[in-house]
Parts: C-alpha cells; structure tokens; sequence
C-alpha cells in the first residue's frame, strides 16, 4: 500500500450549480436599497435636529437684539411685542398655557382614569363596542371643530351659571374642550397600563377575599402607577401644544392673570395670531415667536422624554 | 368555653361586609361607569351643537337667499329700461347743466354751457352703457334654486364672499384633497422605508434604538413646529429662490405645504407600519429565505404585501390627520382668501383654515357657514376612519395565519 501518490491530484470535476453559488445579498442593488432605506430612517433624526436648530438659531437672533433682555424675559410679566416700548416678558403666556393645561388636567385625568379602570375591570363586551369606537371618534375630530364647539356652544352654556364670564372668548371653555380631546388619549394610554399587569396580581388579590373596588384601587391602580403617569405627562404635552382649539377659545390677549374667566393668549395661540398678522418678517417682534417656539419646545420635550422614561423603567419591572 | 356567636364570626374570611363598604364599592362601579359614558354624552353633545349650526344654516339660508335675488332683479329691471337708466345717470349732469345756465346771462354764454355739457354727455355714454351692461350682467347671480340642495351644492361649489349667503368651500375642499394627496405621495414611502429599515435590517443596533426615540419624540412635538421648520425649509431654502425663476410659482404653495404635513405625519406612518411588518409571521420570511430570497427580495415580494392592510390603515389615519391639521399650515401660509382652484404651485386654504376664519368672524350667519363646512369636514374623517376599520375586519378575517 503505496502512502503517497506518486500522480497530481485530478483537476475537480465540474459539479452542479448549488444553491450556495447564487449571488449573495451583497448585490450593489441590494446595497443602494439599504442605503435609501437608512437614509428614510435617519430622516426622523433629521427632522428633529432641523426642528431645534431652526428655532433655536432664531431664539438667539431675537436675544442678541439690545432692546431684549434674557431675565426679563423669563421673570417679567408684561408681553406687548406691538407696542413703542416693546416689553417681552413670557409670563402672561406661559399663566395662559397653564391655566388651560390645569383645566385640561382636572377633566381628563380623573374622568380618563375612571374610564381605563371601569373598561378593563368592569365593563361588560357591550359596553366596551359602545365606549371604545366613542373614544376613538372624540380623538378623530379635528382641533378647529372643537374650538368652534368651545365658542358656539360651551361659551354659552358657561355663560349660563359662571358670573363675570368674558365673552366669547375664556379659558376655562378652552381648557374644557383641550379636557375632552385628551380624554381619549388618557384613557387609551391608562388602560394599555392597567392590562399590562399580570393576572397573577389580580387572582391573588381576589384569593384573598378582595372585591373588584379593592382590587382596582389598591392593587391594579398601584400596580400600572407609572404606566398611568406616564399618560397623565403624555396627555399634558399634548394639551400644551394645543394650537388652533385654544385659539379659537381663548383670544389672543396677553394677560398675567390666572382668573379663567378671562381670555388670554397662550404661547401657541400666540405664534398663530404673529403668523396671521401683518408683523414685518425679520423684525424683532417677529422673531419673539421663535423665543416662545423654543419655550414650547424644550417644555413638551422634556414631557414626551420624561414619559417615556418612566414607561422604559415600568416595562423592565415586570421583566 | 363557647367559641362561637357573633365575636368568633368576625374573623371568618368569607364574613360579609359591612353595608357601608357596600355602598363604597358599588358607588365606585357607578362613578368609573358614568366616567365611561362621559366621552360618550360629550360625543352626543359635539354633534348636537354641531347639528345644531347646521339646521340654522338651512332654515336662516333660503331667506337671506331670497332678499339678494330680490334685489338682484330689482337692479336687473332698472337696466333693461335703457332710457330710463340714461336718464337717470345724466341726471346729476343735467342738474349741474341747469345751475350753470341759470347762473349765464347772454344768451352766448348758454350757447357755450349746452354745447359743453353736451360733449360731456356724449363722452359719459359709453361709460353708462359699460354699467348698464354690467347691471343686466347681474341677472347671472340670480340664484332660484333655493331648495336644501340646491343651497348645499352652492355651498360646495363657490368660494369665498362678503356676503354670509354666497360664501362657499370650494377653494378650502380643493386645496385640502390636493394637499392630502401630495402629503400621502410624500409620507408613505419614507414612512414604510424607515419602518422596513428599523424591523428587518437593523432590529437591535443602537441606530435603531435611537431612531425608534426620535420618531417617538416626534410624535408627541405640538404642531405648529412642524410649521416653522416646513416654513424654513421650503419657503425660504426652496421655493424662494424659485420664485424668482418663474412667475407661477408662489412661495407658499401646495407643494410645500404637503411636504409639510408629510413630515409632521410621518410618525404616524412609521409606527402603523412598524406594527404591521412585526405582526407578519417568521415562518414566512424564514421559507422566503429558505428558497433563495434576498433580504430586499423578502421585503418586496413577502413581508409588504402582507402587511399592506395594517399599512394602508395606518396611511388612511394619516390622511385623516392631516386633513384636520391647520396649525402649520396657518404658519406655513394658507391664505384666509383664496379665489381660484389651487394648482401645486399656487397659495392655496385648507377647509380647517377656513372653519377657523369663518368662526372668528361676528355676526350668527357666519358661525353657520362654520358649522356647516365643518359637517362636512367630520363627516369626511368618520367616513374615512369607518372605511379603514371594515378594511382592516375584512384583511384581518382573511389573512388567517
């Protein structure tokens, strides 16, 4: 038994073609395809960048202007862009933003809980076909229908039993009407959270001889706290960047008041009525809704960021 | 030692409550139920005030309808008498005419005053014609037809006016399909790209993660921004600059405005198709893969064509939002009045834009005109919505995995 060969090896035979011989996903097409597709995907980023970039850049063009001084316009309470003596003090529009965010807050929040609890806990099938599609309806209906719901019909309706009501325009319709159209999203976003906690939560509490109302309040509620919180913070960012409701509800007169009975002008309101106005492009009274803009960005920023923290730290718990 | 009666029986776990903690309980389920119907009761009540604007419109319309085409003719018949109407426009001339003759002495001077207002009569003629003609001319304004119908399709079928009766929503309705259209046009394609990028190339990077925050963070950006940084963007970056180039395109037109809106619904988008890519099994990209199949090849041919019911709900959502949106597109540039049809590059109004500018305005004909148009808007959305919720029932009953 010879152990080496003495002859070359024989040339390989021609074999099949197999499937592993195929051109492999590294086509240049496929490559100019993932490229186009990440650029889709970066857009988002981008998007957000040219968001901030933008108001920012021109945030610093109305500060750097000699007449506007950075303390007064964080502390002072007097806003009159039109005016000789032009005075730029954020405080009359941020009470206004406040005041219909609290009224928006004072609705929907209990109502919503309420609302996420009973569909969860207690409703029946029929009840939740009836309340479900009614939920989804009242956050389909465009902001500007509510607020010529606020003027035509809450106005006069409030106008009925609150004394000293300003007509047409007040805040406390406006944070109404903001109330109802986050309703839907409290209750939504609540809900998810309290269905998100295990059974095994809900059949203890009842092994030990708890009824619904226990259950609910002191075992569930607790249980999807930061789920819920997370709602309350969503809902009220969604409330502060209330445009075209607020607007029609409110007025557009910068007050530092926190009466609701009053109209006054919120931040956002207040960057629609500069855009509908005859106010010069470039001049400095133009360019204080870009400092409002930025106040009103990094706010509901830092609600969405917040949020979705305590729903990143909620989900790991039941990890 | 007797262990039973009444103090033993208050330690058994199966004791029954006290008729205080009863009522606690059972008043808490009547509280979260009317908390439930709440929505429910304010739903009835929109619709109620909203109906409500609309059966004004149709009672108060007919009248106001009536008294301008009364006046119409009245203006109509005193043209068709031309001598009439002749006479009547010279009369001011000829009082004039008059006061000067009675003021000249000589008989020349006379000579002189009628011979010079006479060549001023003859030079007024042809422009007492032109307004007569234009008086006869009103006879086309005349409006018969003042049944709800004929009312509604005038409604839908003319622009803007000053006066409460003529007004209309077609500028509003043409501009705000053509926007929806091209925001669609726009949104879909990078919306489904980004979602097809984020679940099948790039799952767990940190690329995705951070992408997935943005477009969370997007999400929850109030409106207006969107306005502003569209504004920046198409308005002064792009369609400035071009303005100067040609004279049909204005800088504040369809194009970028959709644009806009497509940016701003383009969360919506990523999200609705997120959902439905992830819900596509993975036995199916697997058998795609097992025959040979590129990653792009799997994409095209197996995991869109079975998401595309979750994404065209999640389009049909977008559409309806944008359809409701007015904030950026007030920031944008959406004119309060437009007369002609848009094209996508000329200033255009959206039928939002034209609720809140009809509201604003004083007088009770006016809110009519407000109610009416947005009947229309809401009827259009809860059409919409409704299709799209058959359309996911009937894909979501046919795809059985």
């Amino acid at each position: 038994m010879s152990t080496t060969s003495s002859q070359p090896p024989a040339a390989p035979q021609p074999r099949k073609r197999l499937l592993a011989d195929r051109p492999t996903g590294r086509s240049p097409v496929e490559a100019a395809i993932e490229f186009f597709l990440m650029c889709c995907g970066l857009l988002s980023i981008v998007i957000t960048a040219a968001i901030a970039l933008v108001v920012f850049y021109e945030t610093f063009q109305f500060f750097s202007d000699p007449d506007v001084s950075v303390s007064y316009f964080f502390t002072g309470t007097e806003w009159t862009p039109g005016f000789d003596n032009p005075r730029y003090g954020i405080l009359p529009l941020l009470a206004g933003t406040v005041l219909i965010a609290a009224i928006a807050a004072a609705i929907a929040m209990p109502i919503g809980l309420l609302t996420a609890i009973y569909l969860s806990e207690y409703a029946s099938p029929r009840v939740r076909g009836a309340a479900k599609p009614a939920l989804e309806i009242l956050a389909g209906i465009p902001t500007v229908v509510y607020g010529y719901f606020a003027l035509t019909t809450i106005t006069p309706f409030l106008a009925g039993f609150v004394p000293g009501l300003n007509q047409p325009t007040n805040q406390l319709a406006g944070g109404i009407v903001v109330g109802i159209m986050i309703l839907p999203m409290v209750a939504s976003l609540s809900e998810d959270a309290i269905r998100a906690v295990p059974r095994s939560l809900r059949e203890a509490s009842y092994a030990l001889g708890a009824d619904q109302f226990d259950t609910s309040v002191r075992v569930i509620v607790p249980a999807a706290l930061s789920g819920i919180l997370a709602s309350f913070v969503l809902a009220m960012s969604r409330a502060v960047g209330e445009t075209m409701a607020v607007s029609l509800a409110c007025g557009s007169r910068p007050q530092f008041t926190l009466d609701p009975r009053e109209g006054l002008a919120t931040m956002t309101s207040f960057i629609v009525g500069i855009a509908l106005g005859d106010v010069q492009y470039g001049s400095t009274d133009f360019n204080s809704l870009f400092a409002v803009a930025a106040v009103l960005f990094v706010m509901t920023l830092a609600m969405n960021v917040f949020s979705q923290w305590v729903l990143g730290r909620y989900r790991q718990v039941y990890q | 030692m007797s262990h039973s009666g009444p103090s033993a029986r208050r330690h058994l776990l199966h004791a029954r409550p006290s008729r205080g903690r009863l009522l606690l309980a059972r008043g808490f389920q009547l509280l979260a139920l009317s908390a439930t119907f709440f929505g429910l009761f304010m739903l009835v009540i929109f619709f109620v005030g909203i109906g409500r604007g609309v059966v004004s419109w149709f009672r108060v319309m007919p009248e106001l309808v009536e008294k301008e085409d009364a006046s119409l003719r009245a203006r109509v018949e005193h043209a068709r008498n031309r001598d009439a109407f002749v006479a009547e426009e010279l009369a001011e001339l000829q009082k004039e005419r008059d006061r000067e003759l009675a003021k000249a002495i000589a008989p020349q001077e006379k000579e002189d005053i009628l011979k010079a207002y006479e060549r001023l009569e003859a030079r007024e003629l042809p422009r007492i014609e032109q307004r007569r003609q234009q008086e006869l001319a009103q006879e086309k304004w005349i409006r018969t037809d003042t049944s709800p119908w004929g009312l509604f399709k005038h409604f839908l079928s003319s622009g803007p006016s000053p006066k409460v009766e003529e007004a209309g929503i077609r500028p509003a309705l043409m501009g705000s399909i053509m926007l929806g259209l091209i925001t669609i046009l726009a949104a879909v394609p990078l919306g489904v790209g980004a979602a097809v990028y984020l679940e099948e190339y790039r799952q767990n990077s940190g690329l995705a993660r951070v992408i997935q925050v943005n477009i969370n963070n997007l999400a929850g950006v109030p409106s207006i921004m969107f306005g502003i940084l569209g504004t920046f963007v198409f308005v002064e970056l792009i369609f400035k600059p071009l303005e100067q180039v040609s004279d049909g395109i204005k800088a504040r037109n369809v194009l970028g405005g959709g644009l806009t809106l497509a940016l701003l619904t383009l969360p919506v988008i990523i999200v609705a198709s997120q959902e439905a890519i992830r819900a596509v099994p993975v036995s199916l990209r697997h058998a795609a893969i097992a025959l040979g199949a590129t990653r792009w090849q799997t994409v095209w041919r197996v995991v869109l064509p079975s998401s595309l019911p979750g994404i065209l709900t999640g389009t049909i959502l977008a559409l309806s939002r944008a359809l409701g949106e007015a904030a950026p597109l007030v920031f944008f540039g959406a004119l309060l009045y437009v007369d002609e049809d848009p094209t996508p590059f000329s200033r255009f109004t959206v039928l939002p834009m034209q609720i809140f500018n009809w509201s604003q305005r004083p007088g009770e004909e006016w809110k009519y005109n407000a109610a009416l148009a947005s009947a229309v808007l809401v009827v259009t959305l809860l059409a919409l919505n409704g299709a799209a919720i058959i359309f996911r029932q009937r894909a979501q009953r046919k795809m059985k995995w």
